[in-house]
């Protein structure tokens, strides 16, 4: 049955059972939807498939059985996010978690867990623990102090789940939890898709943050502080910075700071922050520069601050896919369903050959 | 008898080596379930149905067994359940490439046959020429598409030509 999937997606879409039944043009009434909802009685597929398009989810997530919920969403910056908004990404990062698990059990031993890390080093009171914090989880997980190639992909094989989503431009992101029954919560990143890889990384490791740091009687405001600390000695090793930019300078050119960020591929702004924090910049340089950034408007939304880094692309789940078709797990129709491809761009991943199609 | 086919795959196959047009003319009806058709390129829909490739809708209860198919076979996509459970009707015959799909149609009590079968269906109706489905099955073998060597081809066509002439 469908019900109860039908009733989450009609929330999530903000209809009443009239709404629905106006937007699927009443092909049936709302006393059968509701009835589809109390899983009393199951739509032939016309009507499923228009449900399904009205809803903006597909005739497969309202099929699908897998008893899961997120737990733990924190939008980032999300204030300006409407209820509707964040109810709407919850449906789709469930519907995308979903398939993901539904890939990782078919193909066994493919499932990777995220596991906290432990220690007081992890437990954070103020703001400036979240610098060795930093330092210590890169020594767990032996990155040494060289820039990280590759945010996305390192999360992913930590076990985080990272999904590129279309959200409003405010928003950054969010952590979450997927809770399914008799199995450990699945850790998942979200970050907005239209967002460059400058930014992307930052939020991606100021989730980290959320999901690795035990904040103990601190604000949010705090939290958030310290986990943008956290991002930034992350993705910026103290001794690497040290090495590029030097200990102590009186004056550091915004040109400068421009090409050095194709080292750590972070924006210019979280570069100035970083030399602040580690005491390179004078508190008037600091300023000085602050007030070019402003003026250029790359503290701002759609910035347009040269060299940014190409967004970064989640690529594990696909990867299993195509894997699990060349190793005959499952069909390329199962893949297409799992992986939202048409067949034919299913074709060009496997065999981008067949492209050449003869004369 | 109306062939359901199990994935969008075959169809492709089918246009890619000219074959779609010949297959409307040997006597079946052509089918895919509508979920499949909802997944395909709307440009791919248009060629599907302007070819002559019926789409067909599932009942409730139909869909309750798709989804019972598949719950019992997590490996299997929905459209393929569906494509199942839809072929279960009198007259009808999953066509699918998908050797699992059609072992648990079996087990269902659903005819189901691979895409070869057709061919000699294809073959055999007295309909089409046999260079035509030489010619057509040479270009899938080109285009690295069917894993069916030349001299099969050629077993193959020698075949259709010998059933013929019996009949």
């Amino acid at each position: 049955m469908i019900g109860d999937r039908l009733k989450r997606a009609r929330e999530a879409a903000g209809f009443s059972l009239r709404d629905l039944e106006g937007a699927i043009e009443a092909e049936v009434s709302a006393q059968a939807i509701g009835k589809y909802e109390r899983n009393e009685m199951m739509p032939g597929s016309n009507v499923l498939l228009r449900l399904a398009k009205a809803l903006k989810v597909t005739p497969e997530y309202l099929l699908g059985t897998r008893d899961i919920t997120l737990v733990g969403v924190d939008f980032r910056k999300a204030t300006r996010a409407s209820a509707k908004e964040v109810k709407s990404v919850e449906a789709i990062v469930l519907d995308h978690i979903e398939r993901y698990l539904e890939l990782e059990f078919l193909m066994p031993g493919a499932e990777l867990e995220w596991v906290a890390p432990r220690g007081n080093t992890f437990k954070v009171h103020e703001i400036e623990q979240a610098e060795i914090a930093a330092e210590s989880l890169r020594e767990q997980w032996v990155l040494g102090i060289s820039p990280i190639a590759n945010m996305t992909e390192l999360l992913e094989i930590k076990g985080i789940k990272v999904i590129s989503l279309d959200l409003p431009q405010n928003v950054s992101g969010s952590k979450a939890f997927v809770r399914r029954p008799d199995a450990e919560d699945v850790a998942v990143i979200v970050v907005n898709r239209a967002h460059n890889g400058d930014r992307q990384r930052f939020t991606l490791a100021h989730e980290l943050a959320h999901l690795a740091l035990k904040f103990i009687g601190m604000s949010d405001t705090e939290q958030e502080k310290a986990a943008d600390r956290f991002a930034g000695a992350f993705l910026m090793a103290k001794q690497m910075v040290h090495q590029v930019l030097g200990l102590n300078r009186t004056s550091v050119s915004i040109g400068e700071l421009v090409e050095i960020k194709k080292v750590f591929k972070t924006s210019v702004p979280c570069l100035i922050v970083r030399c602040s924090q580690l005491g390179i910049l004078s508190r008037g340089s600091y300023g000085k520069l602050w007030a070019q950034v402003r003026q250029l408007g790359w503290n701002a939304p759609g910035s347009n601050e040269p060299n940014q880094c190409p967004s970064e692309v989640p690529q594990r789940m696909a990867l299993l896919g195509l894997r699990a078709v060349v190793e005959q797990v499952i069909s390329k129709a199962k893949a297409a369903e799992l992986l939202r491809m048409d067949i034919h761009e299913l074709d060009d991943r496997l065999e981008p050959e067949r492209r050449l199609v003869p004369a | 008898m109306i062939i359901v086919f199990g994935e969008s795959s075959v169809i492709v196959d089918l246009q890619y080596s000219d074959l779609l047009a010949p297959a409307m003319v040997c006597g079946f009806t052509l089918a895919v379930v509508d979920l499949m058709f909802n997944q395909i390129p709307s440009d791919d829909g248009f060629g599907w149905q302007a070819g002559g490739i019926v789409v067909l809708n599932l009942s409730g209860t139909e869909i309750e067994q798709a989804q019972a198919i598949r719950s019992e076979n997590p490996a299997l996509a929905f459209s393929e359940c569906f494509a199942l459970s839809r072929a279960a009707r009198p007259q009808h015959t999953l066509v699918t490439e998908n050797p699992k799909l059609r072992e648990i149609a079996k087990d269902h009590g659903v005819s189901a046959q691979g895409f070869n079968w057709f061919l000699d269906q294809m073959g055999h109706s007295g309909r089409i020429a046999a260079g035509v489905l030489r010619a057509g099955l040479t270009t899938l073998l080109k285009m690295g598409r069917r894993r069916m060597s030349q001299e099969e081809i050629e077993e193959r066509c020698q075949s259709w030509n010998t059933r013929r002439a019996i009949a």
